[in-house]
């Protein structure tokens, strides 16, 4: 048996009204907390993605007033010889660099795995370091590499009488930058993958030393396999801060020798201030960001599909 | 450490062992030997440096290198500005991640998904692509060559929004349904009962965003040409002259760079260590 | 009982539905708590009661219907505003602060209520002594047990002197013992304090030991409100009598012949068919509380049953003992100690006329109503 029904206390019109103000008022609330990371959002994020769009069809714009110039820009993206060494310098780059990375990484974090004492202080040794200014340890290892009196120039000097001319020589430019920077990502990548291998299951360790697997069958059948979602995140990851590789050439080698290390970040900053031409600049720049959305988004996907 | 190596319970051989004490050594060498020998080259003065073979002590220890940096260079507005400057980025961006983290973890609006996708997709989006709009918008803000301009743009980034609003979604709905209808405002609610609760992930972000200001390089090269105004990384490239180069100042001024960060990096090594879980586990 | 006519009741729901998403987690439900009234919401898991709270309280907003505090509209006030206090089922203590910051807590908020430093003060000591914490006072809640932790809960929700109370199972977490206590406590508290409390439990014994009044719920409908005694001995549907008294009522299908009901197999129950409104020929249930089953032979004005044990069940004081009436019919009934019954036992046992219950076949509750007395 129910109560009895009640006669309503406020017209239909004036819950309708009152509801909508609640709700504005709810907004309101929540927006106000939104507004200073919307603001400067929208300003420095979203906009310039946008103005980016706009600036690839317009020609000069620092030094002579800026022209429309339709789909030139675009076109000139693919054929101009130096766009296309950028990019194949950035790709030739991530090829040295990440697989070689990640690979050493794997070794160190192996090998942190069954550290007992010790391991804060490892740890710090280790990720020292990736913690600094990529300039500034590109800075430091010229201190290496210097053919006058790099310590690594002058001991293969010593020990081989070869005279290697790391940053000079077209063919190991790149190569020598990309050694750089994997020893600049070998701690953050090692804490990483270790932090991936503390997570394994144990059991299932447990179950193929049973079933009488040596540790290098458990270590492919097993490790590798567990492994790959914090390898898929890391290698997308990897790419993407990867493709943006800016700072070390900017200060070590500028682009050469021969453009042999000029990169799509130091093309697109060249074009600013250099070639004076935004227009161009932009268009490789939004290239870029479709290329590193498109890579975020397959991330994503990715992850998606592994996570229980 | 030890808790992870019990979980595996199998013993490494002996061999592998010590192989893996081989490996750490080598790769600690590696990682420090670098840092070492500049240490020893800041010492030195640059003319002694093309000495052949290079001496690892410096004998006699030459102090001017240090003393040049502070003397005929504006080392100490690098960095007083990069030390300012990453500081207040640090403070700001906790209040406005945090601000924006709670909304979108505790609050209820219309527009909430398409604003989440949005600042989900620009996470990624890299400096070095929008450099062009960035520095021809702060151009006509007349903020060009200003503090201000290295100090805005950054706050940007909703990296740190989605880390804080990971912080906060764990935290039981009832305590802040309580807090409501305790009679507080939601201001009030992040302020009293919200902050204090997550401090510890505050603290992971502040120290990965005080990092990443401390050793941005691209966009102060840009934004700012005046060398009083200018951050540490790209204060010590200007250094390299087209012809001479200092070595001994140059090797000088990166140790001196990057005293402060190891030092902050010493303090808060925890916070550090769980960035990078953090953004693996992000997704 | 009921809230007078003339006066205002407190907390009042008016035709108020609820959904989430295709579910319908209150239909249409309209019901009151007067003033000082200590209402059960009792009911099984999702059968709406805490919905019911939560609209009260202002944490979620109602489809249809109106939720009035104090004779006010408040579906578009917000929970802040609403000065109705909460007690959480997991208490919702803020971790970080001591007892007292937690019981001071309503005092200092934008919408709480502001007194001057000391009679702040005064107020916070007071509710601490209320509820048996002042030496805890400088504890944080992690340094608490689990009862403690609840009357810190309490003491806060207390402190603003509100309107009224909500309490979602507070209870619940509790063990046993804790919870026999702690209910004594919340009577006694409530008897002091004096305000509208509106309970939700699914534990009758609860609800029968602390309410006022109490309203019954199932899938969103209310299935009967009244005092915990007319809710017992006059239940409204089938619902209400096998979800109230533990063990729960015997039901046997059957049909009416004569003045006498006949069950599927054949047993056979005389009727007080005065007390019931009935036809012959027609569908009913028929229910009895095994607390009401007595051993022994029929007397005057008793239905006797016979039959054979089937189950014994030995629960401390009591014991349970199915009776097989036939085949496929069994009555649970009490047993006492003493006599010990075994299995295959054949056993006589009766049950006062006025102990039966009859339901038709939709399960509402074919008693003849009471002229109010």
């Amino acid at each position: 048996m129910e109560a009895a029904t009640s006669p309503s206390h406020m017209t239909e019109e004036e819950h309708r009204r009152q509801r909508f103000w609640a709700a504005a008022r709810h907004n309101l609330t929540a927006y106000i907390f939104l507004a200073p990371i919307l603001i400067f959002f929208v300003v420095f994020m979203a906009l310039p993605v946008v103005w980016l769009f706009y600036l690839s069809f317009q020609h000069d714009g620092i030094l002579a007033p800026a022209q429309f110039a339709g789909l030139d820009n675009w076109r000139r993206t693919f054929s101009d010889g130096l766009v296309v060494k950028c990019i194949g310098n950035t790709l030739y780059y991530c090829v040295l660099a990440i697989p070689t990375v990640f690979v050493l990484g794997m070794i160190v974090a192996l090998s942190l795995q069954g550290v007992r004492r010790g391991a804060a202080l490892l740890r710090i040794l280790i990720y020292f370091p990736t913690l600094q200014a990529s300039l500034i340890v590109a800075l430091i290892w010229t201190f290496m590499i210097h053919p006058d009196f790099g310590l690594l120039a002058l001991s293969i000097r010593a020990l081989t009488g070869v005279k290697v001319n790391f940053l000079g020589d077209p063919h190991f430019a790149m190569p020598t930058i990309a050694m750089i920077e994997v020893w600049k990502g070998l701690g953050f990548w090692s804490i990483l993958f270790l932090s991936g291998l503390l997570a394994l299951p144990s059991d299932l360790y447990h179950a193929a030393e049973l079933d009488g697997a040596g540790s290098i069958r458990r270590f492919f059948s097993l490790t590798l396999p567990l492994m790959k979602p914090t390898f898929y995140f890391g290698v997308i990851f990897a790419t993407i801060v990867n493709l943006q590789l800016f700072d070390s050439v900017f200060v070590l080698t500028d682009g050469g020798p021969v453009n042999s290390t000029a990169t799509i970040a130091w093309y697109i900053y060249r074009s600013l201030f250099t070639f004076s031409d935004p227009g161009f600049g932009a268009t490789l720049s939004f290239l870029l960001v479709i290329v590193v959305l498109a890579l975020t988004a397959l991330q994503t996907w990715l992850m998606r599909e592994r996570t229980p | 450490m030890r808790a992870a190596r019990q979980r595996l319970a199998l013993e490494p051989s002996p061999a592998a062992r010590m192989l893996a004490t081989l490996v750490l050594a080598i790769t600690v060498v590696i990682s420090l030997a670098p840092f070492f020998y500049v240490v020893s080259t800041s010492l030195k003065e640059t003319k002694s440096l093309f000495s052949y073979p290079p001496r690892w002590i410096p004998d006699p220890v030459y102090l001017g290198n240090y003393l040049a940096l502070f003397e005929k260079h504006p080392f100490g507005w690098w960095l007083g500005n990069t030390l300012a400057i990453s500081a207040i980025v640090t403070g700001l961006k906790l209040v406005i991640d945090g601000m924006a983290a709670y909304a979108l973890a505790k609050l209820d609006f219309s527009g909430k998904h398409a604003i989440v996708t949005a600042l989900l997709i620009s996470v990624a989006v890299p400096l070095a692509a929008l450099l062009i709009p960035l520095f021809l918008i702060t151009r006509s803000m007349g903020l060009i060559d200003t503090r201000l301009a290295l100090i805005l743009p950054p706050l940007a980034n909703p990296l740190g929004v989605f880390m804080i609003r990971a912080f906060i979604a764990a935290l039981p709905d009832e305590l802040i349904h309580s807090a409501r209808m305790d009679g507080a405002g939601e201001f009030e609610i992040l302020r009293r009962v919200v902050v204090p609760l997550i401090r510890p992930g505050l603290v992971v972000h502040a120290t990965f965003i005080f990092a990443t200001q401390y050793t941005t390089f691209l966009w102060p090269l840009v934004a700012v040409h005046d060398l009083k105004k200018q951050v540490i990384t790209v204060g010590i490239s200007s250094l390299r002259a087209i012809f001479t180069v200092d070595w001994g100042l140059i090797s000088a001024a990166s140790l001196v760079a990057a005293a402060p960060l190891t030092i902050i990096f010493i303090l808060f090594q925890q916070a550090f260590f769980q960035q990078s879980l953090a953004g693996a586990l992000k997704e | 009982m009921d809230a007078r006519p003339d006066k205002t009741p407190c907390l009042k729901l008016a035709n108020v539905s609820k959904s989430y998403g295709d579910a319908t987690a209150l239909n249409r439900v309209s019901m009151t708590a007067g003033e000082g009234e200590f209402v059960c919401l009792l009911g099984p898991s999702g059968c709406g009661k805490s919905t019911i709270l939560r609209l009260v309280a202002g944490i979620e907003s109602c489809d249809e219907g109106e939720i009035l505090i104090e004779g006010r509209v408040a579906n578009y006030v917000r929970p802040s505003e609403r000065n109705v206090a909460m007690v959480f089922q997991s208490y919702a203590l803020y971790p970080h602060m001591t007892v007292r910051d937690n019981i001071a807590f309503p005092l200092t908020t934008r919408h709480g209520r502001h007194f001057d430093r000391a009679t702040a003060a005064n107020r916070v000591a007071e509710v601490a002594q209320l509820v048996d914490l002042s030496d805890k006072l400088d504890r944080l809640p992690s340094q608490l047990s689990g009862g403690q932790r609840q009357r810190v809960a309490l003491a806060r929700s207390i402190v603003r002197h509100p309107v009224a109370f909500l309490m979602d199972e507070p209870l619940s977490n509790l063990d046993a013992l804790l919870r026999h206590e702690m209910r004594q406590s919340l009577i006694d508290l409530h008897r002091r304090v004096g305000r509208t409390t509106i309970y939700v439990t699914h534990d009758q014994l609860e609800a029968m030991t602390m309410a006022n009044r109490i309203v019954v719920m199932d899938h969103g409908r209310i299935q009967q409100v009244g005092t915990p005694r007319e809710v017992f001995e006059r239940p409204a549907n089938r619902f209400v009598a096998g979800f109230v008294g533990l063990p729960s009522m015997n039901m046997l299908s059957g049909h009416i012949k004569g003045a006498k009901f006949v069950s599927l197999h054949g047993a056979i129950f005389e009727l007080p068919v005065f007390a019931f409104l009935v036809q012959d020929g027609m569908n009913v249930v028929l229910g009895l509380r095994p607390t009401d089953i007595f051993f022994g032979p029929a007397r005057p004005g008793t239905v006797s049953l016979s039959g054979s044990v089937s189950r014994v069940e030995y629960g401390g004081g009591d014991v349970f003992v199915d009776l097989a009436l036939s085949e496929a019919e069994r009555l649970r009934l009490r047993a006492s100690p003493e006599k010990p019954v075994g299995v295959g036992d054949r056993i006589e046992a009766y049950i006062p006329l006025a102990a039966l219950h009859l339901f038709d076949a939709e399960g509402a509750s074919l008693r003849r109503p009471e002229v109010a007395a």
